[in-house]
């Protein structure tokens, strides 16, 4: 929204107050002030008289001018092609400021003529360009010939020296689309007087119009005919003010009908009466079909928009735009005035439907005061009567009723200033709403005030108590030490997440965020989990963001394509987020690490493999507390196509999946455009569920242990794992920890057998075990090896 | 057998060996014992011929003294306390001396066995040192080569931003509230007074899975749903960061996904002063203890009274700049007392309870205090974006 501060001085008395010092006072009452920009700029300007006018002798184009300023005659060169002897025209003077072509004017001369000074246009004084005629943008300002020579504020003879406020309206403050109101609250903030505009009550006679059914969403239309008027162009007042606002002068007709909305917030439509065909005005909502509008488009009617009709033409989609039929032009001589009132929530939803966004349609969407139809009317009559005049006025035809009660709210004092923090006295608040020139009655503890029409969106006392802070301003708060019984604390899972996140970053791996929508293409790329029937958006804005992902492992190698893509090849990755599925949500950490993974080339880098996020994710589980006798894995099924199916596992404790660790398939990394990557999905929800030990003292084993290494000869598809279980269990509870320490296939071990090292070591409880005992162990070992795994001492 | 030595200085200690030495002793013979151990057998030389030879254990540490190699000192002592020494030799005599014999000539043997074994030990402890030395010095490396790799990750900026405000807003006595991202239209909207067909809704267009059910636009739910956790009972202190969702193109300023950090505060006394208190501390935290607040009106449809809240530029301390678009003052939340209907549709007593909520974008505030100047830098994962922040964890 915008306004004129020179317009708001005709209402409110603030000479005084500097265009600044009333934006800031606005923004901080709810009007936010985006912009104020001056309507033009310059200094040291003088409204000359060419006195003589003649071609530039070295020059086709420029023109030697003789120049009245009053004070002196001045030689000028002006380049504009429509100056001429006689014209009053606006001069800079030398050491004169144009900020809008950031120029200095100095004594100049041009091709041998002297130049003192420029002869300027609306342009170069930074007037707008889109309100601009094409001769005014091309040449310089002529003014009007009584224009006084040697005035020295040129901008304040052409009202120019304003500044336009630009705000931003809250969706709750349709009364601020209203000059009149909005004035009034502005007079309120600056606690100065208002001085509302007059509007005289215009009586017609009789009436040619009719007004019929009317739909439930359309409770009052008002129709008013005047016959004899003129389309004409509008005096200068009234396009400065539409201009200011940022209309766009169009005809006397058009232009009063802006100007009405402008001041009072009721959107007035106005019909060419000679292109009507009946007197009868109906609101329908059950039309369908086409509507030729005033723009040139066609637009498709559906059931439920609100459709004026006269007769059985269709003449308006209400408070949206008119018909092209009826439209006012440049032969109109008589006009039938609408004022109506249509329900918000209609007309916002045939606006979104047609894309047809209009100021009516703004007013009608944020609300006004729906009582002020006839003084619309009336002071649309008034200004048909001063500019260009009519010869007859008919009688306002009204169908339907619109008489809201206005609110009464009852402020009590103390919760208000409870509310508040502050401690107003009760002559304070009564302040307020006599500065808001609303009716109010003072009880002791309280006072009962009447909420206008024009401010519906007040209901409650707490909505007064906005009112109170915004016109007396919040540096009335009282702030004092908060009372802090309560004791903040992250709960358990957010600690663990905070470990598991720090663990993370210390090993090195880098935090992402990604895209929780993503496209098609990528949705099942390494799938492993439970997780199925994706959600899509109904209305997506693009392919590329249309489902809720399902795993966090294609948006992180997705990431690795992009810093690989840029020379940046080891790349160490972590996502930790919910993905929410038709079914369930389910936090999940991702793991995707490609290239070198903290190792330094001059060592001899190595490429990460599957071990190193296992080695991770044992740490993970080591952290929260999840012993590895619990968990196991398995290779993951060859329905898994994303991963390596040789070194890829999925974990699991019983039927519950936890997790993958895999390589991923030098097919989906080509696809992907990324090095041989390993990546990690851990499902943190399930990890959370599991439950983990209370710490506990046990004390350190009192005796020594006993190592014994046995290097076996092993089939290849007996695991590592097998054999530590094997051997812990024939070893019975003497066998505290086997470790696996060589792993080797190849020459002088025999084609489908591998040879596995270990180091197993023995403790008794209770007392020493003696080299006999253990050799015994060991034998046991190793034929229990040799019956469950095939396995074999190696010679 | 008297044979002539190179070496200077004679032995003039009187020698006292068994009966046969004695005899020779007498005769005015000496031993020779360099040449004795040279050769195995026992030299004696005359007392005339005494300058020509050397005192065994003079010999001996002139010998050590030259030794080059620890070698060179175990061979040596070998030489001169080995088993076939000189003086284990004349040790084994000791067994043919008479008493007194034995107190003199034993006294003169380890005598002479003490001070060469020191003196062996102390060349051969002497030799390790500039040995092992030499070693370490072969053992040299180039300590500008890198280390062995060990660089912490680092945390996502906006992570760094939300756990600062958690962290702050845990030690005011906040719990952190979660709440899900894919949320009923009721939660989202209804419950916080935004009916359907609320123009406010126009604000925030959303992104609708069906046609109750959508990605939050706000944080906000999240109060609706600990509200009604609370079952009408207070105090209630939460804050809840997360992901929010809206229909917006994604350029420099806008981005479809974002995050926002929402708290809530109800009791029965709680005011909008209180609010201003809490958000100073906030964002004094954030942007430095200089940092003044501005609240200014403003609207939302869950707040009563509703204010925007402004800090003082912390680029150019208020004076204007193209952070703060010459205004001094930079909108970084916004906030208000909570209104009656929510708190009455989630079955709290509005004329009992009354509080304040606040939210802030995450993205707006890690923007601010770290000069990022595109949003999408938070959801590319760039290396060289990610790891600026690192020592921000």
């Amino acid at each position: 929204m915008k306004i004129s501060i020179n317009y708001l001085k005709k209402f409110v008395d603030i000479n005084d107050l500097s265009a600044q010092q009333i934006a800031d006072a606005i923004t901080l009452a709810g009007l936010e002030v985006e912009g104020l920009t001056p309507l033009a700029q310059g200094s040291n300007l003088v409204i000359g008289y060419v006195l003589e006018e003649k071609s530039h002798p070295d020059s086709d184009h420029l023109h030697v001018c003789l120049v009245d300023t009053g004070n002196d005659q001045r030689q000028i060169v002006c380049g504009a092609p429509n100056v001429a002897k006689g014209q009053k025209v606006i001069v800079a003077l030398p050491g004169s400021e144009l900020p809008a072509k950031g120029i200095t004017i100095q004594k100049s001369v041009v091709r041998g003529q002297e130049s003192n000074g420029m002869i300027c246009s609306l342009a170069e004084l930074g007037v707008a360009e889109d309100t601009l005629t094409s001769a005014q943008k091309e040449g310089i300002e002529v003014l009007a010939q009584d224009a006084p020579i040697g005035h020295e504020n040129p901008l304040n003879y052409l009202g120019l020296d304003d500044y336009i406020l630009e705000f931003k309206p809250t969706p709750n403050r349709g009364d601020s689309l209203a000059l009149i109101p909005l004035f009034k609250d502005i007079a309120a903030i600056l606690n100065r007087s208002f001085k509302a505009p007059e509007i005289q009550a215009i009586k017609g006679q009789g009436t040619s119009l009719t007004v019929g059914r009317l739909a439930p969403k359309s409770p009052i239309f008002r129709v008013r005919k005047v016959t004899g008027v003129k389309v004409i162009d509008s005096p200068s007042w009234l396009k400065d003010i539409l201009v200011a606002s940022g209309y766009r002068p169009v005809n006397s007709i058009v232009d009063i009908g802006n100007y009405v909305m402008l001041m009072t917030g009721q959107p007035l439509h106005m019909y060419d009466a000679k292109k009507l065909k009946t007197s009868i005005f109906t609101v329908n909502d059950e039309m369908t079909g086409e509507f030729a509008a005033l723009d040139g488009k066609k637009y498709l009617i559906e059931k439920g928009d609100l459709i004026v009709c006269n007769g059985d033409d269709l003449v308006g989609i209400a408070g949206v735009m008119g018909s092209q039929s009826t439209m006012i032009d440049e032969q109109t001589t008589s006009v039938v005035i609408e004022a109506a009132l249509f329900d918000a929530v209609q007309i916002r939803k045939t606006v979104r439907r047609t894309q047809l966004f209009s100021d009516a349609s703004a007013r009608f969407i944020r609300g006004f005061d729906g009582t002020v139809g006839n003084d619309a009317l009336h002071l649309a009559t008034q200004l048909l009567k001063e500019i260009g005049g009519f010869t007859t006025v008919e009688e306002i035809v009204t169908g339907g009723t619109y008489a809201p009660a206005q609110k009464v709210i009852e402020l009590p004092y103390n919760r208000l200033n409870k509310r508040l923090g502050t401690a107003f006295t009760a002559q304070e608040i009564q302040s307020v709403f006599t500065r808001l020139s609303w009716q109010f009655e003072a009880l002791p503890q309280s006072l009962t005030v009447t909420v206008p029409l024009y401010r519906p969106d007040v209901t409650l006392w707490e909505d007064l108590s906005e009112e109170v802070i915004r016109i007396l301003g919040f540096s009335h708060l009282i702030t004092r030490e908060l009372p802090s019984t309560a004791v903040g604390s992250l709960s358990d899972g957010q600690k663990k997440r905070r470990m598991i996140r720090d663990y993370l970053l210390s090993l090195g791996l880098y935090e992402t965020i990604n895209y929780s929508l993503v496209d098609a293409n990528t949705l099942a790329d390494l799938a492993w989990s439970s997780l199925s029937q994706p959600w899509e958006l109904m209305m997506p804005m693009s392919d590329d963001h249309r489902f809720l992902r399902m795993s966090t492992l294609p948006s992180l190698i997705e990431r690795i394509k992009y810093n690989q893509a840029r020379q940046m090849t080891d790349v160490a990755l972590y996502e930790i987020s919910t993905l929410y599925t038709h079914k369930e949500a389910v936090e999940m950490i991702g793991v995707a690490v490609s290239g070198a993974f903290q190792q330094s080339a001059w060592l001899g880098a190595k490429p990460v493999d599957f071990y190193t996020l296992k080695g991770i994710q044992e740490g993970i589980f080591a952290l929260l507390g999840i012993d590895s006798s619990r968990y196991s894995y398995e290779v993951v099924p060859a329905t898994l196509t994303g991963y390596h199916p040789g070194q890829s596992a999925l974990i699991s404790i019983g039927k519950t999946k936890l997790g993958v660790i895999g390589v991923v398939h030098p097919t989906l990394a080509k696809r992907y455009d990324i090095k041989s990557t390993v990546v990690m999905e851990l499902n943190l929800t399930e990890l959370l569920k599991l439950k983990s030990s209370k710490t506990r003292f046990v004390a350190p084993p009192t005796f020594p242990s006993v190592q014994r290494d046995l290097a076996l000869v092993v089939p290849l598809q007996v695991s590592a794992a097998q054999l530590t279980k094997t051997i812990k269990k024939a070893g019975k509870a003497l066998v505290t920890d086997v470790e696996v320490f060589d792993v080797y296939r190849g020459e002088h071990v025999t084609e489908g057998f591998q040879s596995v090292a270990v180091t197993i070591t023995y403790r008794h409880p209770s007392k020493t075990l003696v080299d006999a005992e253990v050799t015994a162990l060991e034998q046991e070992i190793l034929r229990a090896l040799s019956t469950e795994c095939s396995a074999t001492l190696r010679q | 057998m008297n044979s002539p030595s190179s070496a200077s200085s004679p032995c003039r200690s009187p020698v006292i060996g068994n009966q046969v030495h004695r005899e020779f002793y007498e005769r005015g013979w000496y031993r020779d014992f360099n040449r004795s151990l040279l050769q195995g057998t026992i030299f004696y030389f005359q007392e005339e011929k005494m300058e020509n030879y050397q005192d065994y254990q003079a010999v001996a540490l002139a010998a050590i003294a030259a030794t080059k190699t620890t070698k060179e000192v175990n061979d040596l002592k070998v030489l001169y306390l080995g088993k076939n020494s000189f003086l284990a030799k004349e040790m084994s005599k000791m067994g043919q001396l008479s008493k007194e014999e034995k107190a003199v000539f034993g006294q003169l043997i380890n005598s002479v066995r003490t001070t060469l074994t020191s003196a062996l030990e102390s060349a051969l402890s002497t030799l390790q040192a500039a040995e092992l030395n030499t070693q370490l010095q072969k053992e040299r490396i180039d300590i500008t080569l890198p280390g062995r790799k060990a660089i912490p990750g680092s945390k996502h900026p906006l992570h760094i931003i939300i756990d600062e405000i958690t962290d702050l807003c845990v030690g005011m006595g906040y719990q952190v509230a979660e709440g899900p991202e894919v949320e009923s239209d009721e939660m989202n909207f209804e419950k916080l007074n935004l009916p359907k067909d609320h123009p406010a809704r126009d604000m925030q267009d959303t992104f609708y899975l069906t046609e109750n059910e959508l990605l939050r636009t706000q944080t906000s739910p999240v109060q609706v749903r600990t509200l009604i956790a609370h079952a009408g009972k207070g105090p209630v202190k939460i804050i809840a960061p997360g992901k929010v969702y809206r229909r917006d193109n994604d350029d420099a300023t806008h981005s479809h996904q974002f995050h926002q950090i929402e708290g809530l505060y109800i009791d029965h006394d709680v005011s909008m002063a209180d609010l201003q208190t809490t958000l100073n501390r906030i964002v004094r935290h954030m942007f430095g203890e200089k940092r003044v607040t501005r609240f200014r009106t403003s609207f939302f449809p869950f707040t009563e009274p509703s204010v925007e809240v402004d800090v003082s530029c912390h680029m150019c301390d208020g004076k204007g700049c193209n952070v703060c678009k010459h205004s001094g003052w930079i909108e970084v939340l916004g906030a208000g007392m909570v209104h009656p209907h929510v708190l009455a549709a989630a079955g709290f007593d509005s004329t009992r309870y009354q509080g304040f909520a606040f939210g802030m974008g995450v993205e707006r505030i890690a923007m601010l205090r770290y000069g990022v100047d595109d949003i999408r830098h938070f959801y590319l994962s760039d290396l060289r974006f990610i790891s600026q922040f690192r020592k921000d964890r």
